[in-house]
């Protein structure tokens, strides 16, 4: 039988919160005005996961076309949401769920609060390991998801990463960093951000032992050390704002460079020599 | 939709579904042109709650909540093409400047199986010459005019099969129309999965509907009339058998024709079948019954 709205959308929400990707479609249009309404689903676990059906739009032929399109939908990271069409006239609406963007602070120390804040502001589901129970508190951090006492040894044992995950490794520590970081470049799938903190000096040392342990340079690739843009940042807050500001940079596609610089309106407003050139 | 007005939403949703109210669900589904909120925008109409989120803040949103309010009455969704390019009223006409399409849906109240006790009928029909059925069925509203009911699901291992298309088959539910005084029933069938497949007349004696029981005798006529096809008179050769038989008289045979030809000729006016057999779906029947259930 069909879903409910309510269904559905509680199906999404758990499938993106667990880290997994839903797509849903719902019959809009049709010449049969019974099939309006009707409701079919597919979930994704996380990474390449279980894939699984639910409801139905009634009958075996729509809900094969249904779920290649949402199958299509859930695998396609540029697929939109709206109006696809299958057989006889009958007009599905796509919904899409992601896995929910996720914002994971590796040590509760003081860079933490700040980034988690801040985290919490641009919409980041955040969390918070530590393995010292009284730095990851509600009271130093009152806007986090979740709070977690983690064994560095072990750091991801209870937190589930995705290919949504965005991982900032700011222990008391860097042989804790380094470990973490061994941990969050084996994951699979692989998380969308690391970034670690460390000066020049102290980041070159952890490659030369990821390159001892057998690790090679796309690896290195993937990791954001020094972390964050480069805005001359030194307190815990403005560190904090240089992360976020990467973050934001990557998610939608920035050059980190200011605006002034990129867009030059007062060079192109003034018909410098430079804009004449082109002309 | 972010995920915070995701979560939003759908808390209000479980919230009217446990406080067993009804609601109506609009969706943005496409647009064009420059519109306040984009694809996927959604709004929840809660009738004793107002409203949760927006598909255009302020700007058509009239046009999706009078939709809503037909929705939640006939339980048939909609989809409301919003214009608004001519929204001269708008106090922002910079930022409505689009159409939209926006889906409105209604969502059921929540169900209670455990306590169902909607009363019950048991039909007798009598097929001549002594043959009896006898169906059991949970009346869903009753009318001066009309008793609502809703069967079974269907037991019989085999389809019931007219021109090819399934009328019925093991696990079909229909909602059957007796209307007090008349010579023809109406049931709106449905396939196992829930699918309207037709609506089908038997032409009968006006039902006695005194208490619990009802009796009446089938005529032998039936006429169904299958989603998306043409109106059909069935089974005439076994009313001329019945007459030839004996089992019916000529009169009561003559009646039956009248009856069924008159239907026949409503349906081609597009007059027949009433409203009523549009008002109570399925859907709309099994939520009356399940959530009548809770008080």
């Amino acid at each position: 039988m069909s879903l409910s709205p309510a269904e559905v959308s509680i199906l999404l929400i758990e499938t993106a919160e667990a880290g997994g990707s839903a797509a849903a479609a719902t019959v809009v249009g049709a010449n049969d005005r019974t099939l309006l309404g009707r409701r079919i689903a597919r979930t994704r676990g996380v990474g390449v996961g279980t894939r699984s059906t639910h409801g139905g739009l009634g009958s075996v032929s729509l809900d094969t076309g249904a779920v290649l399109l949402l199958d299509e939908a859930m695998d396609d990271r540029r697929a939109l949401e709206g109006l696809r069409a299958l057989e006889d006239g009958v007009e599905v609406y796509i919904e899409i769920r992601r896995p929910v963007r996720e914002l994971v602070v590796v040590g509760a120390g003081h860079i933490a609060q700040p980034m988690a804040h801040l985290g919490a502001l641009l919409g980041y589901r955040v969390t918070v390991l530590d393995d010292r129970p009284d730095f990851a508190t509600r009271e130093r951090f009152p806007d986090a998801d979740r709070l977690i006492r983690a064994d560095f040894s072990n750091p991801f044992a209870d937190v589930t990463l995705h290919e949504r995950s965005h991982l900032l490794l700011v222990t008391r520590g860097h042989k804790y960093d380094y470990e973490c970081l061994v941990r969050a470049l084996r994951a699979d799938p692989a998380p969308a951000y690391i970034g670690m903190i460390g000066s020049r000096r102290r980041v070159r040392a952890t490659y030369v032992q990821l390159v001892d342990e057998g690790f090679d340079r796309t690896f290195m690739d993937r990791i954001h050390a020094p972390v964050g843009l480069d805005l001359g940042a030194e307190t815990p807050e403005e560190i904090a704002v240089a992360v976020a500001a990467e973050l934001v940079m990557l998610d939608r596609g920035g050059t980190g460079r200011s605006l002034k610089e990129v867009e030059r309106v007062a060079e192109r407003f003034f018909n410098t020599p430079e804009s004449q050139d082109t002309t | 939709m972010t995920h915070e007005d995701d979560r939003a939403l759908a808390e209000a949703l479980a919230e009217a579904r446990r406080a067993g109210r009804a609601c109506a669900l609009a969706t943005i589904v496409s647009t064009r042109g420059s519109t306040p909120r984009k694809v996927g925008a959604r709004m929840l109409v809660d009738p004793s709650r107002g409203l949760v989120g927006t598909v255009g803040g302020g700007c058509g949103e009239a046009e999706v909540i009078d939709s809503a309010h037909r929705v939640l009455a006939s339980g048939w969704p909609e989809r409301v093409r919003v214009d608004l390019t001519e929204d001269f009223t708008s106090w922002s006409p910079a930022v409505c400047g689009g159409v939209m399409d926006v889906f409105v849906e209604r969502v059921a109240a929540a169900a209670r199986k455990d306590e169902r006790s909607a009363e019950r009928v048991s039909i007798h029909y009598l097929r001549v010459p002594d043959h009896l059925r006898v169906y059991d069925q949970r009346v869903v509203v009753r009318r001066d005019d009309v008793v609502v009911t809703l069967s079974e699901p269907i037991e019989a291992s085999a389809p019931l099969v007219t021109n090819g298309e399934i009328m019925l088959e093991r696990g079909s539910l229909a909602v059957w129309f007796t209307f007090p005084g008349a010579w023809h029933d109406i049931g709106r069938f449905h396939r196992a999965d829930g699918r309207f497949s037709g609506f089908y007349a038997n032409i009968l004696t006006p039902p006695e509907m005194d208490g619990p029981v009802w009796r009446t005798t089938d005529l032998c006529l039936d006429i169904w009339w299958p989603s998306g096809g043409a109106v059909t008179l069935l089974d005439e050769d076994e009313l001329e058998a019945a007459v030839r038989d004996g089992h019916l008289s000529p009169a009561t045979a003559h009646r039956a024709r009248e009856e069924a030809d008159g239907l026949v000729a409503l349906a081609a006016a597009g007059a027949w079948p009433p409203p009523v057999v549009e008002e109570w779906t399925l859907e709309r029947s099994l939520e009356l019954l399940e959530r009548s259930s809770c008080f």
